[in-house]
């Protein structure tokens, strides 16, 4: 159990900047998503912590302990990686042993930490099994347990969730969190897949280009996501988006819509006369056949059914915009139809910088 | 029916084929073998006798006394497993280095491949000059390094491969569980390009016995391997068939034990395939 502090980490590759002065705090028992899209850079971050990339500038400290300077096996970490690099030549058992044996721990503790471990992770019929002979859930089980065997300060874990088959997914999510709980283990867990960080983090980091876009509980990123990019990339379905021009009457006009904005967000500072994106989720949409008060108009592109909802595409302009519905809704295609976003759930960024305007920003350390 | 009978004939063809081709292998040794065990006056003959009229062990008595052949194995097995032993220390470090630290850029390991492209005659005149200068010429230690300088490139080249297709996050765990960098390759990357291992040793290992030009080049009397022993055989009126036979057994009798001791590695180590 232990707390990490980066500061200030610099890392670049050959003449591209990744890290241009990086600061995480990672609160001590929590476990923590770092998330983002393939070349985000959580991966290489938790490499970093692990100390398999050098940095070119900051501080790493773990527990109290300043590990900017020491070897990977002086930093008291328990690491999974993606493939699980499971050592194929030997057997589970040895494969748990293996960091106690090559540090020298004696064996009657050896076996006791391993049989432990694998009984709380309920691999104890596995021991003899070579990984080959095993399935990609067992041996992510494996990885994790060659993790928990050493007792490390914190854990961290690549994609540890990704390559499992979807019908697996949701129980190790749950077994994962639940883990943690028991372990009450530090961890730092690295995923693109937003639905994965949404189910079991504490707070979640979200990544882009080597930049924290933002930190905060789930519901906080899901709720009030500070930029364009953590909008549109948390939420099962991805947020619709209307750009235009917001006028001296609070009402925002773009390309074939015209959307009166509630008076608390056109009185924003700032907000009058600039280019500006409205954001709303297709949770929070009515899907409505006349006009109305806060509607715009769009034309109905097809719906996809899943059981218990219906994930409803509009055409507006040249963009789709995508509404969820409990029921089917029917439109034959090219029907005109009007879509009333809930005025309370809109989300307003600068459409130049992509920030969230005004108060909410002040969100970004909520937990 | 018919499709079993059709099975039948394919299995009976393929397995006709695989005699022919045996026997046209296997020939040879075959031959070899039966004229080690013929008594004088039956090795050249026409007809030619097919079963000796008795077997006749002195061959292998004179082979190993009179022509020394006994010192010919015990210097060809001291060459051979020098050579393999200096040649695998060097080269499955050089391959680690290669494959893992692109150690001299990418040219490096292509400069080493070139040795294995260059004919041995180009450099056999001034390799003797430079074992003479330094008083080397038939000695042990210059035919093991010399060995070795055409054995290095080999297993470097191909144990790089197998290095590279080890999964790179193998020995990144096994740092963050506690190995040094030295364990980390001790332990993860050596077990698991064993197979190759063995293979390129053997093969180096064959390479070094059977070499005969050089052998020839860089020694006399002092060190004799079996490959230099034979052709004195043939010199003189009287060529003895029987003990080059016998000899030529006697050399071919530890490769064949050896690549069967590690036939468990050779299979998965010859394909020089990835390691699954």
């Amino acid at each position: 159990m232990a707390e990490v502090s980066l500061r200030g980490i610099r890392k670049s590759y050959g003449a591209v900047p990744l890290f241009d002065g990086f600061d995480l705090e990672v609160r001590d028992g929590e476990l923590l998503c770092l998330l983002g899209p393939s070349g985000s850079g959580k991966t290489t971050l938790i490499r970093v912590i692990a100390g398999l990339e050098a940095i070119a500038a900051g501080r790493i400290v773990i527990g109290g302990r300043d590990v900017t300077a020491l070897e990977p096996r002086h930093r008291r970490i328990g690491m999974t990686f993606q493939g699980y690099a499971l050592y194929p030549h030997l057997p589970v058992r040895r494969n748990l042993s293996y960091p106690l044996e090559v540090r020298g721990v004696a064996r009657a503790e050896i076996e006791r930490r391993v049989n432990a471990t694998a009984a709380l992770l309920g691999i104890e019929g596995l021991l003899d099994r070579r990984i080959r002979q095993i399935s990609g859930g067992e041996q992510q089980r494996v990885a994790i347990g060659r993790a928990i065997v050493q007792e490390p300060d914190l854990y961290l874990l690549d994609e540890p969730i990704s390559n499992l088959d979807a019908s697996l997914r949701e129980a190790v999510r749950g077994e994962l969190r639940r883990l943690q709980r028991t372990l009450t283990a530090t961890m730092v867990m690295v995923t693109h897949d937003q639905m994965d960080a949404l189910a079991v983090a504490d707070r979640i980091a979200v990544l882009h280009r080597g930049r924290l876009q933002q930190i905060g509980t789930p519901a906080a990123l899901y709720g009030r996501p500070a930029t364009l990019f953590v909008a549109g990339f948390i939420g099962r379905l991805r947020m619709n988006f209307l750009a235009g021009r917001l006028g001296e009457d609070g009402v925002l006009r773009g390309e074939g819509f015209a959307l009166p904005l509630p008076a608390k967000i056109a009185a924003l500072p700032g907000a009058a006369e600039q280019e500006i994106v409205a954001g709303f989720r297709p949770e929070v949409v009515e899907v409505l056949s006349a006009d109305a008060p806060g509607a715009i108009p769009v034309r109905a592109a097809g719906e996809l059914f899943h059981g218990e909802q219906t994930i409803a595409f509009f055409r507006l302009g040249p963009d789709l915009v995508q509404a969820l519905s409990a029921a089917p809704i029917g439109l034959p295609m090219g029907a005109a139809a009007w879509l009333r976003p809930a005025p309370e759930a809109l989300h307003v960024f600068d459409r130049e910088t992509g920030r969230r305007l005004a108060d909410n920003l002040a969100t970004e350390e909520t937990s | 029916m018919i499709s079993s009978f059709g099975a039948i004939l394919l299995r009976g063809v393929r397995a006709a084929s695989v005699m022919v081709i045996l026997f046209l292998f296997l020939c040879p040794v075959l031959w070899m073998l039966i004229t080690a065990i013929k008594p004088p006056g039956q090795w050249l003959n026409s007809p030619p006798v097919f079963w000796p009229s008795h077997i006749y062990l002195a061959n292998f008595r004179e082979a190993l006394v009179r022509w020394s052949g006994f010192k010919g194995l015990l210097d060809s097995l001291a060459v051979a497993s020098g050579a393999t032993a200096l040649s695998l220390l060097v080269g499955v470090f050089a391959a680690y280095s290669l494959g893992r630290f692109r150690t001299g850029g990418e040219n490096l390991s292509f400069a080493i491949l070139g040795v294995l492209f260059m004919p041995p005659v180009a450099v056999a005149v001034p390799m003797y000059l430079f074992w003479r200068t330094f008083g080397l010429l038939d000695s042990f230690t210059a035919l093991i390094l010399q060995y070795t300088v055409f054995n290095v490139p080999f297993i470097s080249w191909v144990l790089k491969g197998f290095f590279e297709d080890i999964d790179l996050s193998l020995e990144e765990s096994a740092l963050v569980n506690g190995a040094t960098r030295w364990q980390a390759f001790l332990h993860i990357a050596v077990p698991l390009a064993l197979p190759a291992i063995v293979a390129v040793a053997l093969l180096s290992f064959i390479f070094s016995w059977n070499e005969f030009f050089f052998a020839v080049i860089l020694t006399r009397a002092r060190v004799t391997t079996l490959p230099v022993i034979l052709p004195t055989l043939m010199e003189g009126h009287d060529i003895r068939w029987g003990s080059i036979a016998a000899i030529a057994t006697i050399a071919a009798v530890p490769v064949i034990a050896l690549a069967f001791a590690l036939q468990r590695y050779l299979v998965r180590g010859l394909s020089f395939g990835v390691l699954r």
